[in-house]
């Protein structure tokens, strides 16, 4: 316990640091907490994105990434995790206000919450998914806080073997958990881990698959690869759904809720906070499952089930309790076992990488400013969407009227900016939209790219890992049998495999997607 | 004069096929791994115990094939989503410049340069090809045909041909004229754009984005380039 509290001290003090800038117009030296003002305005410009219909906090943080390239690493991965919160808590807003979820996690939420909106409580529903939010967070945090340095001592103990088990495990998982059909998203995952493969071979040095361009010689660039296939092709996508948008009209309401409300919303939050937070921890997206699970928990439990889908508010705080918790614990394999759980966090990893960091168990001893000043920030993160977005309400509402017709050539700008930042080469910029094109066509035929990227950045370390695993047991296979940790994880990940593929369990996974 | 052109209705099967979109996916797959087979043959695979650089590469390209043919076969027995052709047309065009800009580069560069040049020959090629689809739906636009949003065309292309003026431009003349660039091109994929509107809005957009990608965030992004006269 006296650790946590120390780390989270060291946390708070890196997230608080100053830097004495002097003014030169008065010649005063003011005090500058940078790091701060970097949560703040990630928040900011991701919520901004993130409530654009139909953008989802995969695309926003793939279009906002580049902005954080040319910061220090500690304050770019602050400001993107604050993109982070800031574009899910986006995408509440708009499934809230306009029925249009910008991606699954917040499908849930726009059951009830646009619902509530319609009957003129926009303004609770608001309100409630922020603090609820806000109380899954700040326990969401805890954990975070208290898991990592066990985790991390585990992580430790891995040998390649195990690392290479547990994430076939993770993308298992991701398989499991992945919406549509589980056969396609396998495939996905395969693509995804090949197109890894593509560049200079790391142990013989050897060119793979690049036909001598100079754009492959280092593998297909991360950022170019997820602007592409999650910005561009989101952008083609829209295109053809336009203007079906159902803003709210008339009266926010007011954004408190009531005494009455609270009391309705206390407990799911609890129990949306617990089922969402262990989730998240799951290696695959078990983020993604904790507003569903929530939502059905609730639905079970209420004493009239009816009232659900026609504005019940705890179908508003028990989901987005859930979705804030999940968003956050699904940070815990990353910082302590290097393992991306989801397509966000893959973002995240490929942040960590430009930024000279691998993610992973040293990360914590290596750095432990970074790490917990990470950790401490989503809490602060987290307050600072409760005080900007509640008054911004009225901002974000009109946001939401601006025509898609405008809003997408301004995102394709900023894409196109954006990517051209990084390197200053104009090849890259043709290649998203060569992979937007390619994004496109994988939605078209009914593949979701989410496995893709994923596949893509565990592909690396799988290769690596593989190899050495394989190097320690003179090319013996058995060796990730023998060891028992590994075959555990293995274990686990054939059973899960197996569940999900029984006819019963396929049906049931359907469902919970469906509603 | 508006010509009136009937959007077919979806497919659901195709002859003894019954989920055609699975079926062109399972298709795509193979192509995909007989390519990367190909790409990796010249690589050694090596033993588990030293693992050569091809040996993931073609396992991995082994699985999607397999599991290509395994989507094929099942479109075959099962039914799936039905098939819009218009929703497809933008992907098989693209594929179809491809095929024909490595046509020409083929026999261009064999030709005129003795099998040098392949790259930027391919490169013009589908540059003119991409902006040629996009000049005669500009026009189509213009007149107000009704087919240039039947086909399903016009969304991706003037998106990518607006990622691709942006790209040309950017080095050239610099963000004031690529950044305005992409976004009326590109703004063109809509069907309900205005003129006057997206001029305005890009030229606005455009100062906000100096503003903030050049002196805020501090990032080497050319302004304004005017060849032998100004350089900012």
């Amino acid at each position: 316990m006296p650790d946590i509290i120390s780390n989270l001290g060291l946390g708070f003090a890196t997230v608080w640091q100053v830097l004495w800038v002097t003014d030169p117009l008065l010649g005063v030296t003011w005090p500058i907490p940078v790091n701060v003002l970097l949560c703040f305005i990630g928040c900011m410009v991701g919520t901004l994105i993130g409530v654009l219909p139909g953008v989802g906090s995969t695309a926003t943080i793939a279009m906002l990434l580049p902005i954080t390239f040319g910061l220090e690493p500690v304050g770019a991965l602050i400001m993107l995790a604050g993109i982070y919160y800031g574009a899910q808590y986006g995408g509440s807003t708009t499934a809230i206000l306009v029925n249009i979820p910008g991606e699954a996690s917040s499908v849930v939420t726009a059951l009830d919450g646009h619902e509530m909106a319609r009957q003129g409580r926009a303004g609770v529903a608001l309100g409630i998914a922020a603090l609820g939010s806000f109380f899954a967070g700040t326990v969401a945090t805890l954990l975070i806080a208290a898991l990592a340095v066990p985790l991390t001592r585990l992580a430790l103990v891995f040998g390649p073997a195990e690392y290479f088990s547990l994430m076939l495990m993770g993308l298992v998982f991701a398989v499991v958990l992945a919406r549509g059909s589980i056969f396609k998203a396998i495939i996905m995952i395969i693509i995804g881990v090949l197109l890894s493969t593509v560049g200079t071979d790391l142990e013989t040095g050897q060119e793979r698959m690049t036909f001598g361009s100079p754009f492959l010689a280092d593998g297909v660039d991360f950022a170019v690869l997820a602007m592409g296939i999650f910005g561009i092709a989101e952008v083609i996508r829209n295109l053809d759904n336009l203007e079906a948008r159902d803003v709210v009209r008339g009266a926010i309401g007011r954004l408190l809720p009531g005494k009455e409300d609270i009391k309705q919303a206390a407990l799911p939050v609890l129990r949306g906070t617990a089922i969402g937070g262990i989730l998240g921890i799951l290696p695959g997206n078990g983020a993604i499952l904790g507003p569903f699970a929530a939502y059905t928990i609730e639905k079970k439990l209420a004493k009239d089930p009816r009232r659900f889908g026609r504005g019940a508010i705890e179908g508003v705080a028990g989901p987005e309790a859930a979705n804030n918790a999940g968003a956050q614990t699904s940070f815990i394999p990353l910082l302590t076992l290097g393992i991306p759980p989801n397509a966000v966090m893959a973002l995240m990893v490929g942040a960590m990488t430009i930024h000279g960091i691998i993610p992973g168990p040293q990360v914590m001893t290596k750095s432990p400013q970074l790490f917990w000043g990470m950790i401490a920030s989503m809490w602060v993160g987290n307050l600072m969407l409760l005080v900007i977005n509640l008054p911004l309400i009225g901002l974000w509402v009109r946001l939401l009227k601006v025509p898609y017709r405008l809003m997408f050539p301004a995102i394709l700008m900023f894409c196109c900016i954006g990517i051209y930042s990084i390197n200053s080469l104009p090849t890259d910029v043709m290649w998203i939209a060569v992979f937007g094109v390619i994004g496109f066509a994988l939605i078209r035929f009914g593949f979701e790219p989410a496995p893709l990227l994923l596949g893509f950045v565990l592909g690396k370390l799988m290769e690596e890992n593989l190899r050495r695993a394989l190097i320690i047991s003179r090319g013996d296979m058995m060796t990730f049998i023998e060891r028992p940790i590994s075959a555990g994880l293995l274990l686990v990940a054939v059973g899960l495999l197996t569940i999900a593929l029984l006819p019963t369990i396929r049906k049931g996974r359907e469902e919970v997607f469906v509603e | 004069m508006p010509t009136e052109v009937e959007v077919p209705a979806p497919m659901s099967r195709l002859g003894p096929i019954r989920a055609p979109q699975n079926f062109f996916a399972g298709l795509a797959l193979m192509a995909l791994a007989a390519f990367a087979l190909w790409a990796t043959s010249d690589l050694s695979q090596g033993t588990l115990r030293a693992m050569g650089p091809a040996m993931l590469p073609r396992w991995l390209a082994i699985g999607v094939g397999v599991c290509g043919l395994g989507l094929a076969v099942l479109a075959v027995v099962s039914d799936g989503d039905p098939l819009r052709l218009s929703d497809y047309s933008a992907i098989v065009t693209f594929g179809f410049i491809l095929v024909v800009a490595l046509l020409v580069t083929k026999v261009v560069s064999a030709i005129f340069y003795g099998g040098a040049q392949g790259a930027n020959i391919f490169f013009y090629t589908a540059i003119v090809l991409i902006y040629g689809t996009i000049l005669v739906m500009f026009v189509a636009a213009l007149r107000r045909d009704a087919w240039v949003d039947a086909f399903g065309l016009r969304g991706p292309f003037f998106i990518v041909a607006g990622i691709l003026s942006f790209a040309i431009t950017i080095r050239l003349f610099g963000l004031m004229i690529a950044g305005p660039l992409a976004m009326i091109i590109g703004g063109y994929a809509s069907s309900e754009v205005r003129m006057t509107e997206i001029i305005i809005f890009a030229a606005v957009m455009t100062a906000l984005c100096v503003g903030l990608f050049r002196y805020v965030l501090n990032l080497p992004i050319p302004i304004l380039i005017i060849p032998g006269v100004i350089y900012i």
